[in-house]
């Protein structure tokens, strides 16, 4: 039988990959045949991620993505190591909620770090000659919160990090469509991480988490449902998707 | 009105066209150094007095191809186009530095909502800048602030004139490598028009309808307006 989202004999680079989507994207990939490089800050977790990746050969990786000017050398690292990579998921990135008298210059930077300035350094970087296959796929997470007018309070850094990076994401498109390489953004709603639970516990009797509760037509979104979308980006059933993002939002726009 | 920017002779220039006696001043700062926005608007509120608006329309448009597009280089497009316009907001949004009701307006463009190559840098600072700013009219609502972005599409500036040449430097060398003959009517003949102008069904538009726009976000007649990104874009977008 075919099956259109295998990913055998693939290489993948997942960022981020210690939790949350970037954890189940990892796995995802792996069940389905791709052979997974998993990057993150937190070793301990890391290893973690390693230990439930079906099939031989991943390999797991801890660094700051943050550390930008660092990237460079890393990736070549890895490439070395590993080989010529097909995919590049990156789900890199916290959430952040700050009032903007706090939002200063400094805070700022940290906040576009790992979302945005490695995503871009990082492409970069793989672009490099035999890095990358042609026709290879790469795919970042984003958040609903770019698109929704329902802009939210106190959320310059966490969304304009993601709008810089979905504006990157469309001008990569163009520039790699002569090498046939994919690049998308899936804006996610709310999905039931860990990280996204902390902030509903924290903050259960806010208006704004109510609102979502409301609004996400379908409910909160489980964590397998955004790798099931990174897996179906990465394969080669989705060869003319680019320089889109994907709404993954349970009906958040709609509602 | 209190005009900024890096290079003081075209500050001067500007300043001899501005028409009424009222007392307008100009300072030298380039914004790319976010870290000194700071202390400049502390000075600024101190010789002048709470404001009343703000306008960023500073910015610089460098095309790079992803392989030159290096960290440093991203972080110095941010920063003139991006960063420095949130920490021009957040020191103006400081007890004594602003009178309600307070407008800000900020320069973004069509580049924010449709990718081209070459333009990584340029288009996240503006995609960045119109995610920001529905963020913070939320924000700012309750102190009596309005927020919104311009986004034009292909204006007749000197900046717009230096990306078409280089557009165009970029076609011929493009054009010589594929060893085509490379007389003028060759090139005429091969070179496509620019396909943003090409959507541009209202043709090349010109400053003074940006700065209209402008206005128009600045004054009154807008104040139920806010959180928006208002394209001036002659049809590009549509």
């Amino acid at each position: 039988m075919i099956h259109p989202m295998d990913l055998s004999g693939k290489l993948i680079l997942v960022t981020g990959a210690s939790s949350g989507i970037g954890q189940e994207t990892a796995v995802t990939l792996s069940e389905l045949g791709a052979t997974v490089v998993c990057v993150a800050r937190r070793e301990d977790k890391l290893m973690q991620t390693l230990s439930l990746l079906s099939g031989e050969g991943h390999k797991a990786y801890s660094f700051d993505l943050s550390n930008v000017s660092e990237i460079d050398t890393f990736v070549k690292k890895i490439c070395e190591e590993n080989g010529c990579f097909d995919g590049f998921v990156h789900c890199a990135g916290d959430t952040v909620t700050r009032p903007l008298q706090l939002n200063k210059y400094e805070k700022m930077l940290d906040s576009f770090g790992a979302v945005y300035f490695a995503f871009a350094e990082l492409v970069r970087c793989l672009m490099k000659c035999g890095r990358f296959s042609d026709g290879g796929s790469i795919a970042a997470i984003s958040s609903v919160s770019v698109s929704s007018v329902h802009g939210r309070k106190a959320k310059v850094a966490y969304s304009s990090a993601r709008a810089a990076l979905e504006c990157t994401v469309r001008c990569l498109a163009s520039e790699l469509a002569e090498r046939r390489i994919r690049v998308n953004a899936i804006e996610a709603g709310l999905v039931e991480t860990e990280m996204a639970m902390a902030y509903l516990s924290d903050n259960a009797e806010s208006r704004k988490v109510q609102e979502y509760d409301v609004r996400q037509l379908l409910g909160r979104i489980p964590p397998r449902e955004m790798a099931n979308i990174f897996a179906f980006l990465m394969s080669d059933a989705a060869p003319h998707i680019t320089g889109a993002t994907l709404l993954a939002d349970g009906g958040y726009m709609q509602g | 009105m209190y005009l900024m920017a890096r290079c003081e002779e075209k500050l001067q220039e500007v300043m001899g066209r501005l028409s009424s006696e009222k007392k307008h001043k100009y300072y030298v700062l380039d914004l790319s150094k976010v870290e000194q926005i700071e202390s400049l608007i502390g000075q600024i509120i101190s010789e002048n007095g709470p404001l009343d608006g703000f306008v960023h329309s500073a910015g610089i448009d460098p095309s790079r191809p992803l392989k030159m597009s290096n960290y440093p280089f991203i972080l110095s497009v941010m920063n003139t186009n991006f960063f420095s316009f949130i920490e021009q907001i957040r020191c103006l949004m400081k007890k004594g530095a602003y009178d309600t009701p307070f407008r800000i307006v900020g320069i973004s463009s069509v580049a924010s909502l449709s990718g081209s190559q070459a333009q990584t840098a340029y288009a996240a600072s503006k995609g960045a800048m119109d995610a920001a700013i529905r963020s913070l009219a939320k924000e700012l609502a309750s102190k009596g602030v309005r927020i919104n972005t311009v986004v034009p599409g292909m204006i007749n500036t000197e900046m717009m004139m230096r990306f078409l040449e280089l557009e165009h430097a970029c076609k011929s060398a493009k054009l010589d490598s594929n060893k085509l003959k490379l007389d003028s009517t060759a090139l005429d003949q091969n070179e496509k028009p620019n396909n943003m102008l090409a959507r541009q069904v209202l043709g090349m538009g010109n400053p003074i309808d940006v700065a209209n726009a402008i206005a128009y976000l600045l004054s009154d007649m807008s104040r139920f307006v806010t959180g928006t990104s208002l394209h001036v874009d002659g049809g590009a977008l549509s």
